[in-house]
């Protein structure tokens, strides 16, 4: 596949491709709807204060975690183009609750359950792989990110705009988001009519049922566990912070608590069901896989994506803030971090693909990005705009670069097991934006920059001593002798086939 | 004479597979076909199928070039490695096969579409030399042995 065939509309896997990533552009778009009015809110609703938005950031992507398991699980049953529709009509509801809400608690609700829009990366993702041969789903993959990712860009661009200059007044926020819950869920009914799943003649075989990841050893078994407490675990945050700023009794606290603590638990026990049994009979030397980069990887992703959905909860803020500008050219500035998405995620990927170490690659992209957050962490009134917007780019550049780089990685570790692999590495960029935001509500945007570097610093020596160099297919070698042999192996696929 | 052919069982790799025997028929060469399948830099597990379907069909192209080898009386033996193409070619060559020499055929891109659609897949095909995407780029840069490169017609 050459890059220029995205032009080429009439070929029904371009054409899913284009309609699966304005799907997702639209979900990111509504998604971060919140960040480029927040001085409009402010403005308009007399009893908001800074602290209370900034609370509102971190529920605005507190529920993507568990979402993406129970959409994990729609997904296996009904397939991505239903779920995606589902997905967007479904969503648009909290989107024009929170537009029109006039309490505390619908704002908060309202904007915790829209939260759980974040999953919709994985719909596409799946759709995407339906369509597109294995040779080409790289870049297809790569591309509908970059895209997609870019609604957050273009949210922030557009909002203020639609906001204060079409509709203006005191409720122009309220409409902006509305307008933007609407076209989603136009989009969603149109969506569902538009696509299949896979072309024409494609049967959705269900996958084989996993309800954990497989490991290789007693001590990788530990780790996993580890890895998996703060995926749920890290809610727990939230739920002190909320209960902390009085919007959450002392008992509902203590509910949300054992809810947290309950679902933790259920993952564990899965855990164990899933690998006692295969451990205890032992794994084959060649089917082992090294856990480390697996926990490596969900670094990169907690210290890159989770930056991103962080630092774009808070950019337009900052520039409105520091430079004394308008909410409309603050968004427009603030745009040019998620702008970069065009190019930089895709050229992760590339470049990944490209060099002859995938490792060296993703080492020097962390480090980028402790660099680029260290430098925007200097930034302040007195350095001249233009700088700024300079250091921004150049920072989004590692921080979306290294997410291609993350997810060029994942496919070599273990192919059998990459679906879920990339789904806790995807969790972890989530987790990743709860503890930044977090974070965020105690901290100057300046301390805040330093901390953001300071964790892709971490994860930088991680990589160090985690990371190793996918080495595929060494282990998986066919000799083929001759062909009587071949079609054997082919009548016993075939056999194989009918037996199941 | 050992010889590997990278063999993908593309036009280019078919025409690749006479030419050597043509060329080198009278030095009695053992010819190893290697194939690679190349992994699908795919983050979900909704592709498997379609990767099978991509090695049955490796499978059956170097079936027909051995049958090919068989008539002209040409000893071959194959291997099919899973993974990224390049690497795997690399590590075939230096620790499995140790050839004599490695052939492989450049792929061609024709370009086709309009100027923008031309210029782009330009551009991108220049930049895989220079980053050593391509296979025959990267294998020139690195592999030990002579490397012939078939042009593609």
């Amino acid at each position: 596949m050459k890059v220029a065939d995205v032009f080429h509309v009439k070929n029904p896997e371009i054409r899913a491709l284009h309609l699966t990533w304005i799907a997702f552009f639209i979900t990111f778009y509504v998604w971060f709807n919140m960040a480029p009015l927040a001085s409009s809110m402010l403005k308009s609703v007399d009893w908001l204060t800074a602290d209370d938005l900034r609370l509102f950031a971190i529920c605005n992507v507190a529920l993507t975690i568990p979402a993406r398991i129970i959409v994990g699980m729609a997904l296996d049953r009904f397939g991505p183009r239903r779920v995606f529709s589902v997905l967007m009509v479904l969503m648009s509801i909290p989107a024009l609750v929170f537009a029109f809400g006039n309490t505390m608690t619908q704002l908060l609700v309202s904007r915790l359950v829209l939260s759980s829009i974040g999953a919709s990366f994985v719909v596409g993702i799946h759709m995407t792989a339906m369509w597109f041969k294995p040779k080409d789903i790289g870049f297809a993959e790569g591309f509908y990110a970059g895209w997609g990712n870019f609604g957050s860009a273009a949210a922030a661009i557009t909002l203020p705009t639609i906001a204060l200059q079409m509709y203006g007044g005191e409720d122009g926020w309220r409409w902006a988001i509305a307008q933007s819950a609407i076209v989603m869920a136009a989009y969603g009914v149109y969506y569902w009519f538009a696509i299949t799943d896979g072309p024409e003649g494609t049967v959705h075989r269900k996958p084989r049922k996993a309800v954990a990841l497989e490991v290789s050893s007693w001590g990788d078994m530990i780790k996993l566990i580890l890895w998996t407490i703060p995926l749920v675990g890290v809610l727990g945050i939230l739920v002190w912070r909320i209960e902390n700023m009085g919007y959450l009794s002392a008992t509902g606290a203590v509910i949300s608590y054992a809810v947290i603590v309950a679902i933790v638990a259920y993952q564990i026990i899965q855990i164990l069901r899933v690998n006692v049994p295969i451990l205890k009979k032992g794994v084959p030397e060649d089917d082992k896989y090294p856990f480390n980069s697996v926990a490596a990887l969900n670094s990169t992703y907690f210290a890159n994506f989770g930056a991103e959905l962080a630092v774009v909860s808070m950019l337009p803020m900052f520039f409105e803030e520091t430079w004394s500008l308008s909410a409309t050219a603050a968004g427009l500035i603030a745009a040019s971090f998620a702008f970069v998405n065009l190019v930089a995620r895709p050229m992760g990927g590339l470049v990944s693909d490209r060099m002859g170490n995938r490792r060296f690659v993703m080492l020097s992209y962390m480090f980028g990005i402790a660099v680029g957050f260290g430098l925007m962490g200097l930034l302040n009134s007195n350095w001249p705009l233009i700088i700024a917007v300079g250091i921004t780019v150049f920072t989004s550049f590692f921080v979306q670069g290294a997410e291609g780089a993350t997810f060029g990685i994942i496919p070599s570790i273990k192919r059998r097991l990459t679906g879920q692999i990339s789904g806790m590495a995807g969790a972890y960029g989530n987790v990743g934006a709860v503890v930044y935001l977090t974070i965020f509500t105690f901290v100057t945007p300046t301390q805040f920059f330093y901390i953001i570097a300071g964790g892709a610093f971490i994860s930088w020596l991680l990589c160090m001593m985690w990371l190793k160099e996918p080495e595929s297919g060494f282990s998986e070698e066919y000799q083929l002798s001759s062909v009587d042999r071949q079609i054997e192996e082919e009548e016993r696929r075939r056999k194989a086939a009918v037996a199941t | 004479m050992k010889i590997m052919i990278a063999y993908d069982g593309s036009r280019n790799a078919r025409l690749a597979l006479a030419q050597t025997i043509t060329m080198f028929r009278d030095l009695k060469p053992v010819i190893t076909l290697v194939a690679v399948a190349e992994n699908p830099r795919d983050i979900t597990s909704g592709n498997e199928d379609m990767f099978q379907e991509e090695v049955a069909d490796l499978k059956k192209h170097i079936a027909e070039a051995m049958e090919v080898c068989e008539q002209e009386q040409i000893s071959a033996e194959n291997m099919l490695l899973e993974g990224d193409a390049r690497k795997m070619l690399l590590f075939a060559a230096e620790k499995k096969i140790h050839p004599d020499m490695l052939v492989i055929a450049r792929h061609s891109h024709e370009p086709d579409g309009g100027f923008i659609a031309r210029s782009l897949t330009y551009f991108v095909d220049e930049l895989d030399y220079m980053t050593f995407g391509s296979v025959s780029s990267f294998l020139a840069r690195r592999i030990q042995c002579p490397l012939l490169i078939l042009p593609s017609r």
